[in-house]
Formats: C-alpha cells, sequence, structure tokens
C-alpha cells in the first residue's frame, strides 16, 4: 500500500491522539493539592553535610565511650593475680621427689661403699706398723 | 517568579504538559499522571527553579522529561522482577479493548502502536513537532541536543514511521 506520508498527514494523526489523550487527563487541581504549599527542602549537598556529622558524631561518642570505660581485663591487679597463681602451682609428682630424696639419704648405700670402708681399714692398719 | 504565578503558568500549560509526559512513558496514562504530579511538586517545592533562560513550557517540559527518565531509573528492577506479569496483564486488556474498537479508533491505535516503537529520540521529536507545533529548535532545548542532531531524529524518524506504516494492514489514508 502507498501511503503519502506528508507532514499534513502526520499532522492530523498526531492530532487525532491528542484529542483521544483528552479524554483521560487529570483535572490540575487534581494534580497538585491546594496543600502542595512551596517548602524549600534541603539541597542533596545539606543533606550529605547532615549525614557526614551524624556519622562523626556518633563515632565520636563510641570512642568517649570506650576510653571511659574501665578495662578490667588488663588491669594489674588482675596481672598480679593471675602472676601469683602461676608462682603457687604444684605439680602432683612435687609430693613424690620429696619423699624420695629423704628415703636415698637415710637408708641406700651402693657397691663402692664397702670398697671404700675395706681401703680406709687398710690405710689405718698400714699406720700402725710404721 | 512567585507561586501563584508558578502556578498560573503551569495551569496554562497543563493539556500539552500531560501529553507530553504520555509520550515520555510510552503511552501508559498511570505513570503519566504520577510523573506529572511529581514534576508539579517538584517545581513547587523548589527543587526545580526556572531561570528564565527558555520559555517557560520549554523548561516545563525538560522537568518533565528528566522526572519520567529518574522514574524509570528507580522502578527498573521493580519492573524486571514482575515483568512477565506485567506482560501478561497489558495483553489481556489490550486484546478487549480491540473488541470494541470502530475502524476509525482502530487507525488510531495502530498508529499509536506504530509511533511508540519508534526510538525514543525519534519519538521525542516527531511528538514535539507534530503534537505539540514546536519548531526543531524548540525541541531541541527540550530534548537537550543540538539542532543538527534533532534534524536527524526528525528526518530518521519520520522515514521509519512512513516505512511501518507502508508494511503495516492498516489504511492511513482515510
Amino acid at each position: 500500500m502507498k501511503i503519502d506520508m506528508t507532514d499534513e498527514k502526520l499532522k492530523q494523526l498526531f492530532g487525532k491522539m491528542r484529542i483521544e489523550d483528552e479524554v483521560n487527563r487529570p483535572a490540575f487541581e487534581q494534580m497538585v493539592p491546594k496543600s502542595a504549599v512551596v517548602t524549600r527542602r534541603y539541597s542533596p549537598a545539606w543533606r550529605l553535610a547532615a549525614a557526614v556529622a551524624l556519622i562523626i558524631l556518633v563515632g565520636a561518642g563510641t570512642a568517649i565511650f570506650l576510653v571511659s570505660q574501665p578495662q578490667s581485663g588488663n588491669s594489674p591487679e588482675s596481672t598480679y593475680e593471675s602472676w601469683s597463681a602461676l608462682s603457687n602451682w604444684k605439680a602432683m609428682t612435687d609430693n613424690m621427689l620429696s619423699i624420695a630424696g629423704s628415703k636415698i639419704d637415710g637408708t641406700l648405700t651402693t657397691a663402692t661403699d664397702a670398697l671404700l670402708e675395706v681401703n680406709s681399714e687398710a690405710v689405718s692398719a698400714g699406720n700402725q706398723r710404721n | 517568579m512567585d507561586e501563584i504565578e508558578i502556578r498560573a503558568q503551569l495551569e496554562k500549560h497543563h493539556a500539552v504538559s500531560y501529553g507530553w509526559a504520555l509520550n515520555c512513558c510510552s503511552h501508559n496514562n498511570t505513570e503519566a499522571k504520577d510523573v506529572l504530579q511529581q514534576a508539579y511538586l517538584k517545581i513547587l517545592q523548589g527543587r526545580a527553579l526556572y531561570k528564565g533562560q527558555s520559555s517557560f513550557k520549554t523548561w516545563l517540559f525538560s522537568v518533565i522529561r528528566y522526572t519520567a527518565a529518574d522514574e524509570r531509573r528507580r522502578n527498573w528492577l521493580r519492573f524486571f522482577g514482575l515483568k512477565k506479569y506485567a506482560d501478561k496483564y497489558v495483553g489481556g486488556s489490550e486484546s478487549e479493548e480491540h473488541v470494541n474498537l470502530s475502524e476509525k479508533d482502530a487507525v488510531s491505535m495502530a498508529f499509536k502502536k506504530l509511533f511508540t516503537a519508534l526510538p525514543a529520540r525519534q519519538k521525542e521529536v516527531l511528538h514535539l513537532v507534530f503534537y505539540q507545533d514546536m519548531t526543531l529548535q524548540e525541541a531541541s532545548n527540550v530534548m537537550g541536543v543540538s539542532i543538527g542532531s534533532t534534524r536527524t531524529h526528525y528526518e530518521r524518524g519520520k522515514q521509519n514511521l512512513r516505512n511501518m506504516m507502508t508494511t503495516s494492514k492498516v489504511n492511513y489514508e482515510d
């Protein structure tokens, strides 16, 4: 089909479209209620600045709170307590060591002890002869 | 420009603004109303300021165009999430609409469909020139592109529309 697409024809078609669109057009008053007063809202730059200020404020508050808190975990008293607990600690075998030491001192003799006694007697006998 | 004057100007251009909002929203009536209302509020609340560098109508059209673009960007995720359901819904209502259409309405609707299928820039310039009776210079101001670029979009848009109308089965000659 050959179409005579002059500008006039296009204008006609767009004109029809405009008339059809008019049917659904809402009233101006409906679009802009009277309560829509002119209020200057904060610009995006102001909003950004406010957000940054808020973050800094919260950060500073948290830092102050943490610094003011007593650090119970690292106090000198707690360190001393943990060290003294370490020095007082005794193993189960410590008692065994002390018992074993006392018995060895009093009772245990070795084979060389008898030889020493023999040698000392011989030395004293030789001295008497001289 | 004070509030009363701005209101008067908005009211004066309301009819053409609605047509332009429809064009910016791919002829979606609900979306066009939302966009137009947002644009009006943006102007009345001082978030968009008229500095008198162009005519009020040209400036207003630019605000509507940017508002529609913002709205599209804001809703793209939601759109893709619900696209399959939206397509189904739109398809259903459209077929129902076609049932009771007269031949004259059918021609008009077919033309609107062809026009909607054009690339965005071509659609914009053809709407501004033929629907809004603007000059190419005014259209270039609204679109924010050079006059040369606007002229190119205008010629290509007309050519594309002509080709689509020739291949379609609808008789546009009456």
